[in-house]
């Protein structure tokens, strides 16, 4: 295998809460190589975007904070670097793009003004000829009549159009690594597809890699190389994303597949669910973080939290139990 | 359950609509309102609706199932159309018993419960506002009863809202919209809002309860996963018009509108085998708005195989034998091409 891009290393983020410390994202390792797009799937509390606001140290302090782990990009440990180098690396090397368009973009300046502050803050770029560039890439977002789009404001943009000109700002610097948490939540199906396609060609283009956080699984299956599944703030099992959906080992995974219908499954039967409700963090038992829901639960779950091991090519998972 | 079984015998129906609109003002000023226009949220709209029956509403944002389903409830006056459920006319009507016999399960399992009463008076709240208790103990007897066909515990009564996740608290929406023993209810968008593993767990409950009460569900929901699970038939619709109904396996084996093909082909499924292979057909643009419509077909300015017909006609719902659809292709007899036969063309 290359060098990865990015490689996450027993990172821990904790925040401080009326009911006492949570790990909101616990001793959590992924790589990331050029040029793939790897998925962090979970429910809500699972940790998924903690660890993307952790990449990006964009967790805020109090009530936040990372306290343990490595997060090398390029090389470098980004827990390490002052903050006048992280801000340097936000938007230029990473780039984030949020689930929310219309809170993340500033309702009061143009969308063109947005697009190029990147440009001309990382790279010193003049104002007009920054403008400029912003047009080109409204225009590779396939936003319609972009020059005279560059001077409108937020509001005149519909859900999808917001979220295409997000993602001409995340690549305003041509970045190496896209961090997208659930950019297509809040979109219909037919625009959620479009924007998404748009993600993967653009990615694909530019050689970036991209970690993309939802919660949908048939997203997943069409745009991920590799999935991280995360499940009260600790990774349960990840892979690449064919053995993920063909062989998925831990009973999580499992039950998440089987607790979804299928476009393709048969219609009108039981679901088999997960019973009981997503962990709450601050009061996880001391083993595994799902041994309450799970149906293959031993003593030996409760009692001892599962290291995440390797069970086959490329393929780890953190179950205690290895005759399932 | 397998495919035989996705249709019931259609019997009478327990709802009829026919020919709904639901328009809106647009007005202007604060002093001198005067109108500017028109929303023509739902516009023409007709479907019915068997006992025992699932009729899943799909359509992405602004196409109108929302509105329908408020409309049908009475809780949209309709601008024309008829309204027909249980035999009676209740297209003007704001109260009678009919208000008791159609019930609704919502989407916001947090906003739609009151967080400062206990799951009792919830749950018992129907019960008390039409007064069908005979004695106190009656009503606890009932209350009791609701909270284990929803698969609740009869301790949990006296807690509040807040202690519940979100799944119990739909569970909670639901033995509420039972209280008063209705014979549609109307679900709109019922587990969108809950995490994916807690989502099966209420669509389970509500297919158990249709088994056992014979109810019928309008089941509104973008999730097409999903409404396809629980729906016998589905209606498709775009811009406040119904552009297909089908039942559910027609729906899905053989889309016939081109919205509803794109729409299906939108949808990823859960597998990366089958995702590398399939051929896809992804739509330009958005959803217009629904204040200015497109004319003709509205989907036309969006569809790949629109003609000159498609940007002035206005398309009727065209009966396809035991199917409709409303698009010019159908009415010409030329079949639609479908996503697979478009890609390799």
């Amino acid at each position: 295998m290359t060098e990865p891009l990015l490689s996450v290393k027993g990172l821990t983020t904790r925040f401080r809460t009326e009911r006492g410390t949570v790990n909101a994202v616990d001793d959590v390792s992924f790589d990331v190589a050029p040029g793939q797009t790897v998925a962090v799937v979970g429910e809500s509390g699972s940790g998924k975007s903690v660890t993307a606001l952790s990449i990006l140290r964009l967790i805020p302090n109090p009530p936040g904070q990372i306290t343990g782990g490595q997060i090398l990009f390029e090389g470098q440990d980004l827990l390490q670097l002052p903050d006048a180098q992280m801000r340097a690396i936000r938007g230029d090397r990473i780039a984030m793009i949020f689930q929310e368009p219309m809170s993340s973009l500033n309702p009061s300046l143009t969308i063109g003004l947005q697009i190029a502050e990147p440009i001309h803050q990382h790279r010193g770029t003049p104002w007009q000829q920054a403008l400029d560039m912003a047009r080109g890439l409204l225009e590779k977002v396939h936003i319609p009549d972009a020059a005279k789009r560059l001077h409108t404001y937020p509001h005149h943009y519909s859900g999808g159009m917001r979220q295409r000109a997000m993602i001409a700002m995340a690549l305003a610097c041509q970045p190496r690594l896209i961090i997208a948490d659930e950019p297509t939540t809040a979109l219909d199906v037919t625009v959620q597809a479009q924007i998404l396609d748009l993600l993967k060609d653009l990615t694909r283009e530019t050689g970036a890699s991209l970690i993309l956080i939802t919660h949908d699984l048939g997203v997943v299956a069409r745009y991920a190389d590799r999935v991280v599944v995360m499940y009260g703030g600790r990774v349960v099992e990840q892979g690449p994303a064919r053995t993920i959906y063909q062989r998925p080992s831990h009973p999580y995974t499992r039950g998440l597949l089987a607790s979804v219908p299928r476009l393709d499954g048969p219609a009108g039967e039981r679901l088999v669910p997960i019973e009981g409700s997503p962990p709450d963090l601050a009061a996880l038992p001391p083993g595994c973080a799902f041994a309450p829901r799970c149906r293959q639960v031993s003593d030996a779950c409760l009692a001892t939290r599962p290291k995440l091991r390797a069970i086959g090519t490329d393929h780890l998972n953190a179950c205690l139990r290895d005759d399932l | 359950m397998t495919s035989e079984s996705a249709t019931p015998a259609r019997g009478d129906p327990l709802l009829q609509v026919d020919g709904l609109k639901v328009h809106f003002p647009l007005t202007q000023g604060v002093i001198f309102r005067r109108e500017i226009g028109v929303v023509k949220a739902v516009d023409g709209v007709s479907f019915d609706l068997t006992r025992g029956e699932t009729l899943g509403l799909v359509g992405e944002s602004g196409c109108g199932k929302s509105t329908t389903s408020l409309a049908v409830l009475r809780m949209h006056p309709a601008s024309a159309g008829r309204i027909v459920f249980e035999g009676e006319d209740i297209t003007q009507q704001t109260q009678g018993s009919f208000r008791r016999r159609m019930q609704m399960v919502y989407q916001d399992p947090y906003g739609s419960l009151d967080p400062r009463m206990k799951v009792a008076d919830i749950v018992g709240e129907p019960l008390v506002v039409h007064r069908t208790s005979a004695s106190r103990a009656d009503y606890d007897e009932r209350v009791a009863q609701l909270l284990a066909t929803v698969g609740l515990l009869p301790a949990m009564a006296e807690r509040y809202p807040h202690e519940f996740s979100g799944g119990q608290r739909q569970r909670i929406g639901i033995a509420r919209a039972l209280a008063l023993e209705p014979s549609l209810v109307i679900c709109d968008e019922p587990v969108s809002a809950l995490d994916v593993s807690i989502q099966a767990q209420v669509i389970n409950v509500l297919m158990e309860l249709q088994e056992r009460l014979a109810l019928s569900y309008l089941f509104v929901a973008h999730d097409l996963a999903v409404v396809r699970h629980i729906s016998h038939r589905i209606a498709v619709m775009y811009l406040g018009r119904i552009v297909e109904i089908a039942d559910r396996d027609d729906l899905f084996r053989e889309p016939l509108h081109p919205y509803t093909q794109a729409l299906l082909s939108a949808v990823p499924v859960a597998d990366p085998e089958i995702e590398a292979t399939r051929a896809r057909q992804v739509l330009l643009g958005e959803v217009p708005s629904v204040m200015r419509p497109p004319s003709g077909c509205r989907f036309h300015p969006r569809c790949p195989q629109a003609f000159a017909a498609c940007r002035t006609e206005d398309p009727e719902l065209l009966d396809m034998g035991g199917r409709q659809v409303a698009c010019h292709l159908h009415r010409r007899g030329v079949i639609p091409i479908r996503p697979a036969a478009a890609a390799a063309a």
